[in-house]
């Protein structure tokens, strides 16, 4: 059911992407405490950012640096080596950032910017 | 009749579907690439609609016009999906014209029909060269695809469900030997009362006999667990112990540690640095950065890199690591690797529709991990190092050893004959299938990059030996930690380093496709890993590609 089961909580991810808080303005953060409420919420935000139904992140995401990088999870081959292993591209990244009082997850592709309701943050 | 009496990782002969890492501007590319109209039928259409050999009408007028197509949107960019109606000649000649186009040896196809193929897949495995390297080996090892749904499966950087042990398959016919090849910090495998070790052997899973039962997918099932939360039981036998134990590990999504054991040793020669590299995933960026600061700060006077179980990945990783091993001044203004396609692009990149520019060193953090972009590299400024190397270094990897060749750096290789990977793909989708096909060969600052064969260290007797550099070499041990002095590898880098010999030949020069069965001590092993459920142990034909 990829992308055909958004939750309602992409409506508000969507609007918060029209955020105009000011990139000079934020601060990079990183969350504090882990709830299974705020990691649901995380996941939400990032699935949204990169239409899929679901990715696949640690627990302790942004509770230790205010990025969060995404790739293609790994299979190796036959031989057990990853089955590109010389990828010339870039990973997804995003950057947790308080901008006026509020935990905002920014997708540095396209800079779009989705409120992370219910997640504490604090300033790196 | 296939021979159910061996194990071997999940690799159906024609079938296979597999995944691997790729950005994003790839898969935009594909998408891209595969905007298709409507049906092209005619020109090299095929059979009855007028195939003609060594006649290609453009890949773009077939693609995306598919038996099945698929409804809904791609899921990384949220744009439907472009699939229209067609036929299976459509989708079997959109393969042969993509190949006529981008593969590296296209000119070693043999043209067929593609209206006597009924499956695209099968057509698919005729779309490749036929050659032989020297040793007798495919030329092509690596031509394959995977369902694009499955393949376009996004996770934090290093993370996956699993138990942070590694294991790794040292003989896949009974009686089978799987142990751990190494462990991630924090992970289920460490927790005390599990304390897995590198040389800890599974023998047996949820109740299954691993070393002679025929329970696959028992074993799959506890040893490549799908996801975070589940528990199963296994009997183990620590490194050195006469009885086993059981343990219960519950799967947890473990975040990979691609740089570890960041130490120094003492020698006759001065300090020694050593760091086991294990994945060229982005978050390796920090870890590598962090790793030759340490021991830049020890006044390291020789480096042994440890990247026996490398595949590869993130080429830009491979880059600033040789740059931080050799420095400025070898490096500056010289190339890492630049990518060649086939002689019909020699300038521009075929699936970019950019000019080819080659790789340069990277002094600086690139923006690909949790560091900002342009943070400058330490360098030890080295004029040679040691590689510790066994059949599962591969791809990037291999990269790291080519470069640095290329601009004068000597390295040592000590272990095993190394995959033998200097190319890399594109993976296109079409119809709901990925496919890989040689693309492109990377080449160091001298041009060279075949190595197909893999590098074998030069005093290699063991089988075929590839490119030969300086070296000893010797089997994997797992009878001693990563970063054990007394460590077999570790230990003949040392030796090699004061005395400038070698110990009796022991290593493994097959890379790969060798199926070894002999003690722990005196071979190497396949490292399994568990980032998704396809890397598995089953039951399939002797000879499984």
């Amino acid at each position: 059911m990829r992308g055909s089961a958004l939750p309602a909580v992409c409506a508000t991810l969507i609007l918060a992407a029209c955020m105009s808080t000011s990139l000079q303005a934020d601060q990079p953060a990183r969350i504090t405490g882990s709830t299974p409420e705020s990691r649901a919420e995380l996941q939400r935000a990032v699935s949204e950012a990169l239409h899929v139904s679901e990715v696949n992140l640690a627990d302790d995401a942004l509770r230790h640096s205010s990025w969060l990088v995404i790739e293609r999870s790994r299979v190796r081959s036959l031989e057990n080596a990853p089955l590109s292993g010389r990828d010339l591209g870039r990973p997804e990244r995003f950057q947790l950032v308080v901008a006026d009082h509020r935990c905002v997850l920014v997708h540095e592709r396209d800079g779009r910017r989705y409120e992370l309701a219910g997640v504490a943050c604090v300033t790196e | 009749m296939a021979n159910f009496s061996t194990i071997h990782l999940a690799v159906p002969a024609t079938s296979v579907r597999r995944m691997t890492t790729l950005a994003l501007a790839a898969a935009l590319l594909v998408l891209a690439g595969c905007g298709g109209g409507s049906s092209a039928n005619g020109g090299n259409g095929n059979g009855s609609n007028g195939w003609t050999a060594g006649v290609f009408l453009p890949s773009a007028s077939f693609a995306a016009q598919c038996v099945t197509p698929r409804g809904g949107n791609h899921p990384i960019t949220g744009q439907p999906w472009p699939d229209v109606a067609g036929t299976r000649s459509d989708e079997n000649n959109f393969l042969r014209s993509w190949s006529d186009e981008t593969y590296l040896w296209y000119d070693e196809i043999t043209d067929q029909d593609p209206a006597l193929f009924s499956n695209s897949l099968a057509y698919f495995d005729e779309l490749k060269s036929d050659e032989t390297t020297a040793s007798g080996a495919p030329k092509d090892k690596f031509h394959f695809t995977y369902d694009t749904d499955e393949w376009l499966q996004l996770s934090q950087s290093g993370v996956s469900a699993g138990y942070g042990a590694e294991w790794i398959i040292v003989s896949g016919e009974p009686p089978r030997k799987l142990v751990v090849a190494y462990t991630q910090p924090n992970s289920p495998a460490m927790q005390t009362g599990v304390d897995l070790a590198r040389g800890a052997e599974v023998l047996s899973v949820d109740g299954a006999d691993l070393v002679n039962g025929d329970d696959v997918d028992t074993l799959n099932a506890g040893l490549f667990p799908a996801e975070a939360g589940e528990t199963h039981t296994f009997t183990v036998r620590d490194l050195g112990a006469a009885n086993t134990r059981d343990i219960t590990m519950v799967s947890t999504n473990v975040t990979a540690t691609p740089v570890q054991n960041v130490t120094t040793l003492a020698s006759s020669m001065g300090t020694v640095g050593y760091l086991v590299f294990n994945d060229h995933i982005a978050t390796a960026e920090g870890g590598l950065k962090s790793g030759i600061e340490q021991l830049d700060a020890a006044n390291v006077s020789e480096l042994v890199v440890d990247v026996r179980y490398n595949g590869g990945g993130f080429l830009a990783i491979a880059s600033q690591l040789a740059y931080m091993i050799a420095g400025d001044v070898p490096t500056a203004g010289r190339i890492f690797e630049a990518i060649e396609f086939n002689d019909q692009h020699p300038s521009t990149n075929p699936v970019t529709g950019q000019p080819l520019e080659p790789m340069p060193f990277f002094d600086t953090t690139v923006g690909i991990s949790t560091l900002p972009a342009g943070q400058p590299l330490p360098t030890l400024d080295l004029q040679r190092v040691f590689m510790l190397t066994g059949p599962n270094t591969c791809s990037a990897s291999e990269s790291i050893m080519n470069s640095l060749r290329g601009v004068g750096v000597e390295v040592i290789q000590i272990g095993s004959t190394t995959c033998g990977k200097p190319y890399g793909f594109y993976p296109t989708d079409n119809c709901g299938t990925t496919y890989f096909t040689i693309q492109f060969r990377g080449v160091n600052d001298q041009g060279f990059g075949d190595y197909t064969d893999g590098f074998s260290p030069e005093n290699t007797t063991s089988g075929f030996v590839g490119e030969a550099i300086p070296g000893c070499s010797v089997a994997d041990d797992f009878e001693h930690a990563l970063g054990d002095p007394l460590e077999r590898r570790l230990q003949a880098a040392i030796g090699f380093l004061e005395t400038g010999s070698c110990p009796a030949p022991s290593g493994v020069a097959n890379p790969g496709f060798n199926k070894v069965s002999a003690p722990l001590s005196v071979t190497d092993g396949l490292i399994t890993r568990t980032p998704w459920r396809e890397n598995r142990i089953t039951l399939v034909p002797d000879q499984p590609q």
